[in-house]
Order: structure tokens, then C-alpha cells, then sequence
């Protein structure tokens, strides 16, 4: 039994997470569900729960003051809420789980897959998203949080020179030779990183445009990173990488 | 070269001095043989066309003008025409001639001109044998006679009888020069070709003073022209001045050459001419210095003095053709005057601040120099007409034509000026509306800009996605009649803010229409945590009074927000609609939460800065709404106190005019 703590001002939404929750995902009890931020918390501290299910605006107290004022506990958090684009780059640029309002139930039930793969949340990922969210006028965070098999680790930006697809998985390769495996789709990265100077050259391959060292053109253009290392540039993609180049 | 030399000292010497030196100066003439002085003329002589009666002449120089014409013959004492240099000094002296004419033919009568110079008077008494007078006449440039057989100022017609003999009298005082004293009997042929030979001679001078003519005139009409285009008088004046120098310079023409072109009373106009003249250059230098911009006073004092000068023009004239000589003299003073005149205005003109005043004050000074170089030449007996350039008429007119040319320079710099003054001007003015058009557009795109903001804000996602989840929660209760009721506020709600967003106002019923939806959606997310009450007075027509759309709605946000959510058990917003006056509506937002300063403390730990977005961008608008309708709408917030004095709430009043 999964045991699990709602907390979100809305009455009704707290109605609703519990009602599909019950109807889909049975094996999450919900032990607490609550209204008042401050009553939230003590749930928390009161029950230990393995999942707790987070709306981030409240009156009172938010969401991450609910969660500084449970920081020693560990448990799996699922952020929920109708919020904006800014704040769902900045769940995912901390690795943090999110759904969105109206809660769509297939996502509610991988969301509770992943908390049963007992993924609990690191205080540098809160600190990581608490920054970004204190600061939206800087338009990218220098570091992102990469969910691997056994925790999230923190990776500068600057220092990723490409991704390589692994399956569902992402091989991210670093300028110190490091690599890591994120448990995340090359897809769902790209989607992140191509806002900066990351450029999706290949199937197979999304790399950091800043640690290009050569492009050579031709028959099969390639191109040779920062560590020599070279990656075949695929015919559709090597307009785009054109007209960023010229850009750059 | 050495006689014009010497001339030329003497000029500069009676320039610098007023005197003239005496000896070589003031009088040459020559006559042959003094042996005929007294004689009758004799018959030989009097055949011919052209003969010059100096030796047959007797003279008698009248100092002290004792002799009233024409009762001389008693007191003369006569002598011969003088030979060599004449000197005198002072005032000029009458001169008396005397002539004896006998007519030796026994039928036909004796017709002669007689020439007595070209003097401004003279005239001629004529006695029979017996001393008795038979005719007295007068002439000159003055007393110009349209009489019969005298055709122009110089001559009077001489008629002997047969066998007779007539003693002539010749007698001025209106002469220039004693030179010019050259008494001659002319048949009309022998006078014709005089005339002719005359103008052969000069006619270097004849095609120049035409030239001149010509000149003034042309420009006299473009000036006119210009002066029609750019309405400025100042080119009327100049025109005007033009005119009369030209006309002057046709009187001029005509007298010097003898021409007859214009009838006598009109030539009378040449002495008086110059206080025409004088009256319009003043004109024209008042008109152009812009006296009457800079110095009204001295302009008027000027004005007042410078329309004497048609008056005098006027008795000037008249006294001519009257023949009031004694006037003369009057007027020479009034001359002199007026150049005194001139000379102050050029003081004046020195301080005047037109810019062009300098071509003004060259062309002015050219002219006086020249003026004195011409009168220079006529008092020293310089005048040699044959010789161009010892005619002080040339140098006169070299002055006139050296003055229009300044003058006419400054009149164009001048128009160029106003030209270039009024270019700038459309310039500034073309620059001036593009600003303000710039302004404009500015401006209303930033009014524009705040709507779309105050839409968004308004139908933020957070609201728009947590509403909807609400709903969705009554579906999944299967309460199909809810789910189906706010539904279809929230669609009411959202058609409501996207067509009041286009619009610059809406409708009291509208606005607070939308205020009620909103409310109610909040109330449906948070149950009994949100109460309210909208209240308004029955008196107020809702449908008809209009505002600006969007703007109480991030009040009644805020009041939900920061005030009731704030509190555990929430509140209650109110709002009141008051019309206190015709053209006022007050709105009051009350609510019954935690109060400002507590929300504030709730706001600095907030997730995001966002809310109080809305509350910044309302006042923004307000601002511009109450710029571009120049109307004063006012937002007043009122923290409620308690009996304890602790906060309960806050009120917001909105005033509106409408």
C-alpha cells in the first residue's frame, strides 16, 4: 500500500485527486487530505506518507514552505497544479514530478509508477527549483537536475557536450569524459535544452552547439565535438544546423 | 591732365572747406576782343544762325542788387564783358547785360531767338529808341512760360520791327555758374541744330540717363511684383522710390537735353522733385529698418517729420508755378533740414537690429558720396558737359545705380531670410506634428498594450485550468446539473472578458455582470470560504452609464486573494455601486480579511511576485485612461479597523467619473 497526502487550497481538487485516485489507482491509500497549508504540514509530520501531492500556490503557507517546514522527512512528491509554462520548465529542469490540472488520469497513473519506483526528492532539486521560481526573469538555469537510476544528480549546463538516445533513456556526455545515464527520453530533453544552444542533429544525437569544433559538409556532413569526437549530422537536419550556425 | 588736375584739387579743397579757390575756380571765360563791347550788332553778323553776343555785350554786376528789374537803365554801370578770371565771393551777384539790336531791313521784322542759358530765371526787358519798354519777359527753369514763341526755358523770342533798334536787357540772378552766362541769338534753324549738336555731343550721357531710366522703372515694376507676392510694403515702398527716382531722372533727361517731352508744368516738378524722392528713400528706410517694430516712438517722431515733406513738396511746387521766388530761399533751408534728417535716421540705422542693415547703410553712403562728388563738380566749375566724366549729373546717377544695386541686394537677402524664417518654421511645425503623432501612436499602443495585459491577467491559466479542474471533479462525482451550471458561468464569464477587452468602455451591467461570474467561480472553487454581496442603488441606470471595461475585477482578485484566503474560514467581499453625483459613480470593494499589512507579510514569502501583478497594471491603466480621456478616476484603499483596533479588513474605493 502505497500510502499518500493530499494537500491543495481547492476543495474540489482535492476531491478530484482523491476520487480518481481511488478509482484507478487503488493501491494508493490516501491517508490525509487537506485544505489548510498549516494542517498539511502536520499531516506530513504525523503520518510519514510516501507520496504527497503538492499544490504550489496557497494562501498561508505555498507549497515549498510546506515542504521547508518538512525537510527532514523523505518521502515522493508529486507537484499539482493549473500552473503556467514558466513553472513546468522549472519542474523540469529540477527533475521534479508534476501533473497538470485538469488532472488527465493515464498521467496520474505513470505519476504514481514512478513514486512506487520509490524515487524520493533531493533538497538540492527544491533548492534548484526554489531558485528558479524566485527568479523568472533569468530565462535558464545554469544547472540541471538529471534523474538516473538511483537518485537525481546536478549537471552544468556548459559542461554537457552531446546526449546520446538510449532507448527511452538519455546517455549524456560530459567535457570531463563523465557520462550519465538519465532516465529520461532524448525527446523530453530535447524539448528542454533546444531553447539553448542545443541542436537535435540526428536521431540519435542532441548536441551542445557551443562544443562544436568542426562541421564538416558533404556526402555524410559530420561533425567533431570539443573532445574529438565525431557525430554524422542526418540530411534533414543539416539545414537547421545551417541556419543556427550562421546565427552563431 | 593738368587742368582737371588742378580741378580736382579745387574740389577737394572746396569739398573739405566750403570756399572754393579763388582764383582758378570760379569763372573762366574768354572773350577775343573787347573792341565790339557797347557796338550795335552789325548787320553781317546777324544773318548768322548761332551768334554769340558776349562781345557785343555790356555787363554790369549788380552786388548788391540794387536794380529791381526792369527799371535798370538809369543805375547801370556798365563795361565791358570781362575777359580772363572773375573773382567773387558771398552771395551772388545780379548780372545785367545789355545788348543793341537794329533791324536793318525796311520790310521784313526780325525774328530771333534769343538764348540767354540755362539758368534756373532770367529775363529780358526790351526798349525802343525812345527808352521807352516795349516788352519784358522772363524765363528759366523756374518760371518756365508756355507763352507763345517761347518754346523752352532758355529762350525768348525776339521781334525787331524794320528799321528799328532795340536796347535788350538781360538780367539773373537764378545762374549756377558765371560760365554758364552765354547770351546767343539763334534763327530757329541755327537753334534747332544747337540743340542737336547738343545732343550729338552728349550722347554718351543721353544713352546713359536712359539706361538709368530704363533701369528704375524695370525695377520699379518687379519690385511691385514682388512686393504683390510677398505682401511685404517695405517692396512697395521700394517700388514707390524707384518710380520717382526714375521720373526724376526723365525730368532730368528732358531738361538737360533740351527735349520738350514733357509740358512745362509737368518739368516744373524737377526742383521739387528731390522732397518726392527724399519722402519715399525715408519711407522705404523706415519700413525697412523695421522702426516701427524696434522703436515705435522715434518711428513716429521720424513719420512725423518725413510727411512734412509732401507738404513742402507741395509749396515748393506751387511757388514755382506762381512764380513766388522768395520761397526759394525758404526752401533751400528745408533742404538742408532734411539731409540733417537723413543724417540722424543713418544714426538710427546704425543701432537697428535688421541684418541687412550694412548693404543698406553701403548703398546709402554710396549715393552721398557720390551725391557730394557730383555737387562737388557743380560748385567748382568743373562742368565741362562735353567731358562724361566731369558731369556731376553722371557721377549722381553713378550713385543712384550704386545705391539700388545695395539696396536691391538687401531687399532680396531680406526676402531669402523671411524665406528661409518661414522654411524653419513649416520645418519645426512638420517636426512638431510628427512628434505629437509619434506621441499618439506611443500612447495608444500602450493603452493597448495594458488591455491585453489586464486580459491576460484576468484570464490567467492558473484560473482558467484550476476552474476547469473543479469542474471536473463534478463530472467525476457524476453531478452532471453542476458540472453542467459552472460550466456554463465559466464559458458566460470568459465570453464576457474576451469581447469587453475589445471594446474602450462597456456597460455598468456588463462590467459588474463579469465581477459576479468571477466571484462566483472563486466561490465555487472554495465553498463557504468566499461569500458575497453586490449592491447597488436602484437609482443608478446600469445599462446606460459606461466605463472603462477589465477594471474592478484585480480589485475584487485581490480582495479574495489577499484578504479572505488569507483566513481559515475566509469572508465575505462586498461591493457597493453609488452614483453621488451625475457624473460620478463610487464604487466600494470591502472585504472582511486578514488586512494589508499581513497580506503584505503573506506576499514577500509568495512562490512567485505574480499576484500583485494585477493591482500594479490596474493603476498603470488607470493612469492612461485618465490621461487620454482627461478624466480623474481614483482609487483610494482604507484599511478597517475593528472596535479593538485591530485590522479587519480593507476597503477599496473606486471613483469613476462618467
Amino acid at each position: 500500500m502505497t500510502r499518500a497526502i493530499i494537500i491543495d487550497d481547492e476543495p474540489n481538487a482535492v476531491g478530484l485527486l482523491a476520487l480518481r485516485l481511488s478509482q484507478h489507482c487503488p493501491q494508493v491509500e490516501v491517508v490525509a487530505s487537506c485544505t489548510d497549508s498549516h494542517k498539511g504540514v502536520q499531516a506530513i509530520i504525523d503520518y510519514y506518507p510516501d507520496v504527497v501531492f503538492l499544490d504550489i500556490e496557497m494562501p498561508q503557507l505555498n507549497g515549498f514552505q510546506v515542504l521547508e517546514a518538512v525537510a527532514g522527512i523523505s518521502f515522493s512528491l508529486v507537484f499539482v497544479t493549473a500552473y503556467d509554462k514558466f513553472a513546468l520548465k522549472a519542474f523540469r529542469y529540477s527533475a521534479v514530478d508534476y501533473l497538470l490540472k485538469p488532472i488527465d488520469t493515464q498521467e496520474l497513473i505513470q505519476a504514481v509508477q514512478r513514486v512506487e519506483k520509490h524515487k524520493r526528492i533531493g533538497p538540492e532539486q527544491l533548492e534548484h527549483l526554489k531558485q528558479q521560481f524566485s527568479n523568472p526573469n533569468k530565462p535558464f538555469p545554469d544547472r540541471i537536475a538529471l534523474p538516473y537510476q538511483n537518485g537525481v544528480t546536478f549537471v552544468n549546463m556548459k559542461d554537457i557536450l552531446y546526449c546520446e538516445s538510449d532507448d527511452n533513456y538519455t546517455k549524456f556526455h560530459l567535457s570531463d569524459s563523465q557520462h550519465y545515464l538519465a532516465t529520461k527520453s532524448l525527446r523530453e530533453i530535447q524539448d528542454l535544452l533546444e531553447e539553448r544552444d542545443f541542436l537535435r542533429v540526428h536521431r540519435q544525437y542532441l548536441i551542445n552547439l557551443s562544443h562544436i569544433k568542426k562541421f564538416v559538409k558533404g556526402e555524410g556532413s559530420y561533425i567533431v565535438m570539443s573532445n574529438q569526437q565525431t557525430i554524422p549530422v542526418s540530411r534533414a537536419q543539416k539545414d537547421r544546423l545551417m541556419e543556427r550556425f550562421g546565427w552563431l | 591732365m593738368n587742368r582737371l588736375l588742378a580741378r580736382f584739387i579745387g574740389l577737394v579743397t572746396l569739398l573739405l572747406t566750403g570756399d572754393p579757390m579763388p582764383s582758378e575756380v570760379w569763372a573762366q571765360v574768354v572773350v577775343p576782343d573787347q573792341s565790339l563791347a557797347g557796338r550795335i550788332v552789325p548787320a553781317n553778323k546777324l544773318s548768322a544762325n548761332n551768334l554769340d553776343l558776349r562781345p557785343f555785350a555790356t555787363i554790369w554786376i549788380d552786388t548788391a542788387s540794387i536794380a529791381r528789374y526792369p527799371t535798370i537803365t538809369q543805375l547801370a554801370q556798365l563795361s565791358p564783358f570781362p575777359t580772363g578770371t572773375l573773382k567773387a565771393y558771398g552771395k551772388k551777384p545780379t548780372i545785367w547785360l545789355r545788348f543793341r539790336i537794329q533791324n536793318p531791313h525796311p520790310t521784313d521784322t526780325l525774328h530771333r531767338l534769343f538764348f540767354g542759358g540755362y539758368h534756373h530765371s532770367w529775363g529780358i526787358s526790351q526798349f525802343d529808341a525812345q527808352n521807352r519798354l516795349v516788352v519784358a519777359q522772363e524765363n528759366g527753369l523756374l518760371f518756365r512760360q508756355s507763352a507763345e514763341g517761347s518754346a523752352d526755358p532758355f529762350t525768348l523770342p525776339l521781334l525787331v520791327p524794320p528799321n528799328q533798334t532795340r536796347t535788350i536787357w538781360f538780367q539773373t540772378t537764378g545762374y549756377s555758374l558765371f560760365s554758364s552766362i552765354t547770351p546767343r541769338l539763334f534763327t530757329r534753324i541755327g537753334y534747332e541744330q544747337f540743340r542737336n549738336s547738343r545732343l550729338m555731343t552728349q550722347r554718351n550721357h543721353f544713352g546713359y540717363c536712359c539706361s538709368i531710366i530704363g533701369i528704375c522703372l524695370f525695377l520699379s515694376i518687379f519690385a511691385g511684383i514682388q512686393g504683390t507676392y510677398s505682401r511685404d510694403v517695405t517692396y512697395g515702398y521700394w517700388s514707390l522710390y524707384l518710380a520717382v527716382t526714375g521720373f526724376f531722372f526723365v525730368l532730368l533727361l528732358d531738361l538737360g537735353f533740351n527735349l520738350q517731352v514733357v509740358g512745362p508744368t509737368v518739368a516744373a516738378l524737377y526742383e521739387p522733385m528731390k522732397y518726392l524722392i527724399e519722402l519715399t528713400y525715408l519711407l522705404f528706410l523706415l519700413s525697412f529698418l523695421k522702426l516701427n517694430q524696434y522703436t515705435p516712438r522715434l518711428n513716429r517722431l521720424i513719420l512725423v517729420m518725413v510727411w512734412c515733406l509732401p507738404i513742402v513738396f507741395g509749396l515748393n511746387f506751387w511757388g514755382i508755378l506762381t512764380h513766388t521766388i522768395p520761397v526759394i530761399n525758404f526752401f533751400s533751408i528745408v533742404f538742408i533740414l532734411s539731409q540733417i534728417l537723413i543724417l540722424f535716421i543713418f544714426v538710427v540705422i546704425s543701432r537697428a537690429k535688421v541684418p541687412n542693415r550694412h548693404l543698406v547703410i553701403t548703398g546709402s553712403l554710396g549715393l552721398i558720396v557720390m551725391a557730394g562728388v557730383a555737387t562737388g563738380l557743380n560748385k567748382a566749375e568743373l562742368t565741362d558737359f562735353d567731358y562724361f566724366w566731369t558731369d556731376p549729373s553722371v557721377w549722381f546717377s553713378l550713385g543712384v545705380v550704386f545705391e539700388l544695386i545695395f539696396f536691391n541686394l538687401a531687399l532680396s537677402q531680406r526676402g531669402r531670410l523671411a524665406e528661409r524664417a518661414k522654411q524653419r518654421l513649416e520645418h519645426e511645425k512638420a517636426l512638431e506634428n510628427q512628434r505629437i503623432h509619434l506621441i499618439t501612436e506611443q500612447f495608444q499602443q500602450r493603452i493597448a498594450e495594458t488591455e491585453m495585459a489586464a486580459l491576460r491577467s484576468q484570464m490567467n491559466p492558473h484560473f482558467i485550468f484550476n476552474c476547469l479542474n473543479s469542474i471536473q471533479f463534478f463530472t467525476a462525482q457524476n453531478d452532471s446539473e453542476k458540472a453542467s451550471d459552472y460550466l456554463t458561468k465559466f464559458s458566460r464569464l470568459i465570453r464576457l472578458v474576451l469581447e469587453n477587452s475589445k471594446s474602450e468602455k462597456v456597460t455598468l451591467a456588463n462590467e459588474l455582470e463579469t465581477l459576479r461570474l468571477y466571484i462566483e467561480m472563486e466561490a465555487m472553487r472554495f465553498g463557504q470560504k468566499v461569500q458575497y454581496s453586490i449592491l447597488v442603488n436602484d437609482q443608478i441606470d446600469t445599462e446606460l452609464i459606461q466605463i472603462p471595461p477589465l477594471l474592478l475585477q484585480p480589485f475584487v482578485e485581490n480582495a479574495i486573494w489577499h484578504g479572505l484566503m488569507h483566513k481559515s474560514e475566509g469572508g465575505t467581499i462586498q461591493i457597493h455601486v453609488e452614483q453621488p453625483q451625475p457624473s460620478l459613480l463610487h464604487i466600494e470593494i470591502s472585504d472582511d480579511g486578514v488586512g494589508r499589512k499581513q497580506a503584505a507579510e503573506y506576499k514577500s514569502k509568495s512562490a512567485t511576485k505574480n499576484k500583485s501583478f494585477g493591482m500594479k497594471l490596474t493603476a498603470d491603466r488607470i493612469e492612461l485612461i485618465n490621461q487620454l480621456y482627461q478624466t480623474q478616476t481614483q482609487v483610494d484603499i482604507l484599511d478597517l479597523m475593528d472596535q479593538q483596533g485591530d485590522p479587519s479588513g480593507t476597503k477599496i474605493i473606486v471613483d469613476i467619473p462618467i
